[in-house]
């Protein structure tokens, strides 16, 4: 009697399975949806009338095999006399036996939550969750609506991991410069403006791509010479140089001895110098013969068909990024970026031009708990640059006002520097956002460029607000240090500043001022005899003269007593003028005891303020001795 | 009574079907002998002049046992680094870790420091095969992340009783360090230590001296029958320091999937108020002074409160309350035992 049930039971659920077409899943998706107790389940968007699922122990939901097997298209198998279900799935088997807690997959016991069951008209009822996540669909409860749906979505595709680029060339369309692509070695470093390009198969076997820019003061054959001299210590190999009838000139040295190989190829145009240095060992002829194709193969001319780009410029910048301080500004293309390690608050980037006039771009952050408010810092800075700066050929434009760019609000002040020599507008701008102030100083060659390009450069920041958990108390290097030091050279004393930092080289004490660079260098005059005031008067007197004869000098102030202070002076200014701009000496001479001790002050045209001659007098006028 | 064959009966070894005729005779249970004692790790030989089956069974074969099973667990995970700059663009450089799968249709444990910065994320399984993969959460306080890839049937691994974690048991890894070429090698040791506590960490740890190097980061630390104890994070490397690793014990990496898979993140209380531990618990001494309120943005705590218990967990270093809330925080609220001025008092704390 019972085994008759059995196997009707089984049969049964076999035309159960046959009888409806199954509704199966296109390409790997698979939609269930429905409610407890509903006898409809929506099957991949169909209808399907099945036997109620229901629920089970601690909220385990057993639906109808069937749902299963139609909704995945999994195979399977019924073994009657244990009561167990195989079903079978891409990469999955899973075995399953009626009342037993403990399924199969692929081998690996299971726990269930709660048994298969057989309802009493026959239908096997499976663990809804159990099976779907096995087969890789996830399954949501509706708690409002009381609904559960399991879905499977499509296969993902991912990206798979790349090597390192292996076009046949790599080069720069900025710079216009190409060669074979150094496969065998890793690049070790390109600088953010691209002027340097280094690579390396070890720390023996290197090569180094230059960039400079040609300034009217090179000599190729001077250069040509001084390249050879380099490798004295070495066996010449090749020493070629020579000019092109387009006016290119080129050169290419190579050195070896008995371990090292080294080799420089020049390439000069109107614009830049190109430099390919390698270094090899000798010992390793594989790498050096592949270095050495590399660089054979470089040209100036970037070929777009052939040349990885390593050139980052778009639409004339290039995105400086700081990722660690969520900046991101847009640094015209022509811009060298100054190199300073570990500096992670401050950025500077010069114009690359043979002109006078150098546009600069300074980025700095700074703690606001340590630098007071974006307000008060442009106020201060202003303070003391109307004190630094030449007041004859400075030209402040306003005090500090408030001004809008597009991605903050910042106070600024600006001004212009126009002389013989200068043409330049800077703007020294400040912002702040969160715990940190950004001062960010653009400097344009009005003869190149107008107001707007500073515009541009400032309108291209982004800033994100910075954690400071993260990044920490950011310091300016202010001489804050109000405050003398004493200088001594023989038995002279002067109090300087601390904002004078010393040098000492052999007989002469020389001092430079951080912020203005005034200059004052010290020493005692040597002399066989005494001298005196008159002597000195005469020797002066000579030396204006001889620089007068000079092109490029002029005498500031003829040879005079000064008295600064108490202290008694014999002194002379002279003005030189060259293409680096205007300079002002002052000649400073106090006779002690016949001693001829001599100071000199330089000051850079920018420099020579009220204030800074000032500071000097004050220098002058503490000396003492010992 | 009788003797028969039951196919009903099934037989599984560690987890594994052992897949061979089963009889029942005499109410016992009798399986080919050969066919239990493999499944172990065992070696059986036959003698057939003496008519005898000698077994043998060191703890090498029980250990190299556990490294087969619970190998197709272990999966490497490799990618480019997610960097900006012409130099990585033009190098393309890889990085790999590990990582062991813990749910059969696809899903992947790992430490978050391995798929931070990643791209083009593909897992190696054990078997050689390669299928791209995507980071669905991460954590970097836990340091835990997970992966997910298209693959269903894969062999999950077994978590341990948290309970069963004791100094001088035997610790596992398996992993891939240092080299691609490595792939799924195995370092033994033994656990060193349960509940460290290192100052850059955000919950204890479990101190072993079972080799890990970089690479290894993510994978399973196991027990000797082959569950999770819990997963290689790091270690530290100095001239003057040797075998000194540190791995992420599985409750820590039960509360981290549990907590991923109901809100997508590691939900910890939002409290507006900064804490301070003691100098003794900052060297690692232990103490009872408790943590202390450095700032207070609420009214309930100021600063200068001792805190003491937190959801009456005692608490004593800021690993210890973070070790409380992942124990005890229901997602609402945090009950605070604190004192002030001498007194002590309880408050409750919606956060």
């Amino acid at each position: 009697m019972k085994s008759f049930v059995r196997i009707l039971a089984a049969v049964l659920v076999l035309t159960m399975c046959l009888a409806f077409v199954p509704v199966l899943a296109d390409e790997g998706t698979v939609e269930i949806s429905f409610c407890l107790g509903d006898d409809t389940i929506v099957i991949n968007g169909t209808g399907v009338a099945v036997e109620k699922p229901y629920v089970v122990g601690d909220g385990v939901t057993l639906v109808p095999l069937r749902v299963i097997t139609e909704a995945f298209g999994a195979t399977v198998e019924w073994i009657n006399e244990t009561r167990t279900v195989n079903l079978t799935y891409p990469d999955v088997n899973i075995v399953l036996q009626i009342g037993n807690p403990v399924a199969e997959v692929n081998g690996q016991a299971a726990k269930l939550l709660s048994p298969p069951e057989l309802t009493p008209a026959g239908f096997t009822m499976v663990p809804l969750r159990f099976i779907s996540e096995n087969f890789g669909a996830k399954v949501t409860y509706d708690s409002e609506t009381g609904r559960i749906t399991v879905v499977k979505e499509n296969s993902q595709k991912g990206n798979t991991i790349q090597g390192a680029i292996d076009s046949e060339m790599i080069g720069d369309s900025y710079y216009g410069w190409c060669m074979k692509n150094p496969t065998n070695m890793i690049m070790d470093d390109r600088t953010f403006d691209g002027l340097y390009t280094s690579f390396s198969y070890d720390d023996e076997n290197y090569i180094v791509v230059y960039v400079d820019l040609l300034t009217e003061d090179f000599d190729f054959d001077a250069d040509f010479a001084s390249e050879k001299s380099m490798v004295q210590g070495y066996t010449l190999v090749k020493a070629d140089k020579k000019t092109t009838g387009d006016g290119q000139k080129y050169m290419h040295i190579q050195a070896k001895d008995k371990v090292e190989f080294l080799e420089t190829r020049k390439i000069v145009n109107d614009k830049y110098i190109y430099t390919v240095y390698g270094y090899y060992q000798n010992e390793n002829e594989e790498v050096k013969k592949e270095c050495m194709d590399v660089v054979a193969s470089f040209i100036n001319f970037y070929d777009s068909a052939k040349a990885y780009d390593l050139s980052d410029v778009k639409a004339e910048t290039r995105l400086f990024e700081v990722p660690e301080m969520g900046l991101s500004i847009s640094v015209p293309a022509n811009f060298g970026m100054v190199s300073s390690e570990d500096s992670e608050n401050d950025f500077s980037f010069y114009e690359m031009t043979t002109d006078d006039n150098v546009s600069t771009l300074h980025i700095q952050i700074f703690s606001k708990s340590h630098i007071g408010t974006a307000k008060d810092l442009a106020q201060k800075d202003y303070e003391s640059n109307r004190r630094v700066l030449n007041e004859t050929i400075t030209d402040f434009k306003d005090i500090v006002v408030e001004k809008q760019y597009k991605s903050f609000a910042a106070y600024q002040y600006s001004y212009d520097i126009v002389s013989e020599y200068y043409n330049l507008h800077t703007r020294d701008v400040f912002f702040e956002l969160g715990e940190y102030v950004y001062n960010i100083a653009v400097t344009i060659d009005l003869t190149d460029y107008s107001e707007t390009f500073a515009d541009k450069i400032l309108n291209s920041v982004e800033a994100k607000l910075i954690d400071s958990s993260e990044v920490g108390i950011l310091l300016r290097n202010d001489y804050e240090s109000e405050g003398t030091y004493q200088v001594t050279f023989g038995d002279a004393i002067l109090d300087v500043p601390n904002s004078y930092e010393k040098v000492e080289s052999g007989n002469t004490v020389y001092m430079q001022n951080i912020i203005s660079a005034v200059g004052i260098a010290c020493q005692i005059s040597p002399s066989a005899k005494k001298v005196t005031y008159d002597s000195v008067k005469k020797d002066f007197e000579e030396i204006e003269k001889s620089y007068q004869k000079l092109t490029g000098y002029e005498v500031g102030a003829r040879t005079k007593i000064k008295y600064i202070g108490d202290k008694k002076y014999i002194s002379f200014q002279l003005v030189e003028t060259n293409d680096d701009g205007k300079t002002y000496l002052e000649v400073y001479g106090y006779v002690k005891n016949g001693v001829l001790y001599v100071i000199n002050v330089i000051y850079p045209e920018i420099a020579y303020s009220e204030a800074n001659r000032l500071e000097v007098s004050n220098i002058l006028g503490s000396l003492s001795f010992k | 009574m009788g003797v028969y064959a039951n196919s009903s009966v099934r037989v599984y070894v560690n987890g594994m079907r052992v897949y061979e005729d089963v009889i029942v005779k005499n109410e016992r249970t009798y399986i080919p002998l050969r066919a239990v004692s493999e499944a172990l790790g065992a070696n059986v030989v036959w003698d057939q002049a003496s008519g005898s089956a000698f077994i043998t069974f060191t703890e090498e074969d029980a250990v190299s046992k556990v490294v087969s099973d619970v190998s197709p667990s272990v999966v490497t995970i490799v990618g480019n680094y997610a960097g900006t700059g012409t130099t990585v663009q033009y190098n393309n450089p890889t990085m790999h870790g590990s990582g062991v799968v813990y749910k059969s249709n696809g899903y992947i444990i790992t430490n978050a420091h391995v798929v931070e910065d990643i791209k083009n994320l593909t897992v190696v399984l054990n078997d050689g095969t390669s299928i791209p993969g995507q980071v669905l959460y991460s954590d970097k306080d836990a340091d835990l992340a997970i992966v997910k890839i298209d693959k269903l049937g894969l062999k999950p691994i077994t978590m341990a009783d948290k309970s069963t974690i004791l100094s001088g048991k035997t610790a596992i890894a398996i992993g891939t360090p240092i080299s691609l070429s490595m792939r799924n090698t195995v370092t033994k040791g033994i656990v060193c230590g349960n509940g460290v506590s290192l100052p850059d960490s955000y919950y204890k740890l479990i101190q072993t001296d079972a080799t890990v190097n970089p690479g290894n980061s993510g994978g399973p630390l196991l027990n000797s029958t082959g569950e999770l104890i819990g997963i290689n994070s790091s270690k530290y490397a100095s001239l003057t320091i040797d075998n000194v690793a540190f791995a992420i014990p599985v409750d820590t990496v039960q509360y981290a999937i549990s907590q991923f898979e109901k809100y997508g993140y590691i939900k910890r209380p939002n409290l507006d108020v900064s804490l301070e531990q003691s100098w003794e618990a900052k060297i690692g001494l232990p103490t009872t002074k408790g943590i202390t309120v450095k700032k207070s943005n609420i009214s309930m705590l100021q600063t200068g409160d001792h805190i003491t218990y937190v959801n009456d967990v005692p608490v004593h270093s800021i690993a210890d309350w973070n070790e409380a809330i992942k124990a005890t925080y229901d997602g609402t609220k945090l009950k605070i035992g604190y004192t002030r001025n001498g007194v002590f008092s309880r408050v409750e704390i919606s956060c």
